[in-house]
């Protein structure tokens, strides 16, 4: 059965100058298990698909579309519902790790506060919550339950986060918003491994936001690569990165350092006025009259797979 | 510090003792800095002490009226000489200091309390609640706050309770805009979203998350403020309306012995000075306060 399944889902944001339209059209799905990418540049609504489906956008957001999940469709839940999914089946690993530890906190503290909100005795949720930074790395526990965020590295700050996150163990979803921004090779490594493992553990799905394209290459299973708010394609890790369909991907691609570190020329369009042809045309080598006339639609050959342009590279 | 770098777990073991309790060191070491707060501290320390043990330290009963002595100059018997009705003053300055601070502190303790909760909930939740709360606070505010007190003091009649009572309503609102002000820019920072991704409950997020990180500006405001709830004690017994006649109270003293200004100044010399100096002293605990905790310097602190 999918787990999640996001369904036409539209983000705008009303502001003075006009109306941002910061995620268009979302579809996908995920499986229990399963690790998806949704992989673009700054600015391409990836985070805010993250925010959507948990509910957290600023009220200043209109959202449409259905997101569901284990069938039931989140968009129509009272906040009070929502709020009870949040940490619970739905856990979120924060973008930035270092702003979202409360800074005058016991490291332990944060993790343990958790179980004291069910009715844990205090004594065993601060056990539990060594066992939970043990679990992630974070050694010796006990020493680092007392100490403070401040006195953390990037990557130690990273790793506390996530296990606050999947504290409960009851978690069927984990949104990872950037997990590795900010953070060097060795530990963008860790947390890459440290991610995966969890996934398989707890046979949770992972919705990786990112646009480190070397971490999603290492741990999805499957990848959506956004453009301008746009899912531009759609598929298997390994058909992305070997053989891109959509010349956006290519482009990507290319810009890997690995691949011969070919930038990209241009910029991505604002997302307040976006073109009526395709959003990708003018960076695009391959663009002709009907790209600036009609705008592509998704592909639905198969339900896992597909690409938003009229002139893809063949498969 | 990272732990990439760190390969044998002996050197990590160095970086955490040498950080423990690293906060309240810095603070040890910044008061150390402050010779001027220190003495500050040591002299409300005596001031508290000598309030608290009034009874055991004043020569006299602050109420004996011995009219063969009055309007007398300080002498050995008397080190600050008697007022116009032969009472000690510094036995009625001692007992004066004890209802004084008596009433600045639990004023400024209720209207705290009450206050950064007010600030707290109406932050937090925004929306009609932050409106309601808001537009309550702005009422109270609106009054300049001595008359407020007047007026309610003349409503419910004198009395350390009601006097206590009175200044609390007038105060209560500055601290619950403040602390509104501090937490909204508090609210939407990270770790309070992620609170709120983590399914802890609104309680636990206002109580743990966001008051800590809110209160250490409004801690002193509260400082300042107990010297204004001292002065604004004196100025209401001074009219006569705080506290009742039979317990010592520097306003009032000032009030009846302002009468005998020209032949024995020593009636409102001793009180007035009492005021200016806790005042004083007050206030520099405050604003040391605000230097040792590093609470921006630029900052502009209300009241």
């Amino acid at each position: 059965m999918t787990l999640l399944e996001v369904q036409d889902l539209n983000v705008h944001f009303p502001t003075g100058e006009g109306t941002v339209h910061a995620s268009r059209n979302i579809s996908f799905r995920l499986q229990p298990g399963e690790v998806l990418g949704l992989v673009g540049e700054t600015g391409s609504g990836k985070s805010v698909i993250g925010q959507a489906i948990i509910r957290l956008l600023p009220s200043s957001a209109q959202v449409s579309g259905h997101i569901y999940f284990s069938g039931q469709d989140l968009t129509g839940l009272s906040e009070s519902s929502i709020h009870a999914l949040r940490g619970c089946s739905i856990s979120l690993i924060p973008q930035n790790p270092s702003g979202a530890l409360n800074p005058v906190m016991m490291n332990g503290q944060q993790i343990a506060e958790i179980f004291e909100t069910q009715g844990t005795q205090r004594k065993t949720a601060v056990e539990t919550s060594w066992e939970l930074l043990a679990a992630v790395g974070l050694v010796p526990a006990e020493r680092i339950a007392r100490e403070y965020p401040h006195q953390l590295s990037g990557g130690m700050r990273q790793r506390l986060t996530t296990s606050i996150a999947i504290a409960r163990g009851s978690t069927k979803l984990i949104i990872a918003d950037e997990p590795t921004k900010g953070l060097d090779y060795h530990a963008r490594e860790t947390t890459a491994r440290l991610l995966r493992e969890i996934s398989t553990e707890k046979h949770a799905a992972l919705l990786l936001i990112t646009h480190d394209l070397y971490l999603a290459e290492h741990i999805c299973d499957r990848i959506a690569v956004l453009y301008a708010g746009e899912i531009v394609e759609i598929g298997y890790a390994e058909q992305i990165f070997s053989k891109p369909i959509h010349p956006y991907t290519q482009a990507l691609m290319k810009a890997i350092p690995k691949n011969g570190l070919v930038p990209l020329a241009g910029q991505s369009p604002s997302l307040m006025a976006l073109p009526e042809g395709c959003a990708f045309m003018d960076r695009c080598e391959r663009q002709t009259e009907k790209c600036h006339q009609e705008h592509p639609l998704m592909t639905q050959e198969n339900i896992d797979g597909g690409v938003r342009c009229h002139h893809p590279y063949c498969a | 510090m990272s732990e990439e770098v760190t390969t044998n777990p002996g050197a990590r073991k160095i970086i955490a003792a040498q950080s423990t309790d690293h906060s309240t060191k810095r603070w040890i070491r910044k008061i150390r800095k402050r010779l001027g707060f220190q003495v500050c501290l040591v002299l409300l320390g005596i001031l508290v002490i000598a309030a608290l043990f009034a009874l055991l330290i004043a020569p006299y009963d602050p109420n004996a009226i011995d009219l063969k002595q009055k309007n007398e100059d300080p002498s050995s018997a008397h080190i600050w000489g008697t007022d116009y009705l032969g009472r000690d003053l510094f036995s009625r300055t001692l007992f004066g200091a004890q209802t004084s601070l008596l009433i600045a502190f639990v004023t400024v303790a209720c209207a705290f309390a009450a206050g950064t909760a007010v600030g707290c909930v109406a932050a937090y939740y925004g929306g009609v609640v932050d409106e309601v709360l808001s537009r309550c606070v702005d009422l109270f505010l609106a009054f300049p706050g001595i008359i407020f007190s007047l007026a309610l003091l003349g409503l419910i009649g004198a009395g350390i309770l009601n006097m206590i009572l009175a200044l609390t309503v007038s105060q209560w609102a500055t601290f619950a805009r403040f602390m509104r002000g501090n937490a909204l820019s508090i609210k939407n920072l990270e770790y309070i979203q992620s609170a709120r991704t983590a399914g802890l409950p609104d309680r636990r997020i206002m109580m743990r998350h966001l008051m800590p990180n809110a209160i250490m500006p409004v801690l002193i405001l509260a400082t300042l403020d107990i010297g204004s709830v001292i002065l604004a004690t004196a100025g209401l017994s001074f009219l006569g309306l705080g506290i009742p006649p039979g317990i010592p109270e520097w306003g009032s003293m000032i009030g009846a012995g302002k009468e005998f200004l020209r032949t024995a100044p020593l009636n409102v010399i001793v009180p007035g000075l009492a005021i200016t100096v806790v005042v004083l002293l007050f206030n520099f605990l405050g604003e040391g306060l605000r230097d040792i905790l590093d609470v921006h310097d630029e900052q502009v602190i209300p009241g």
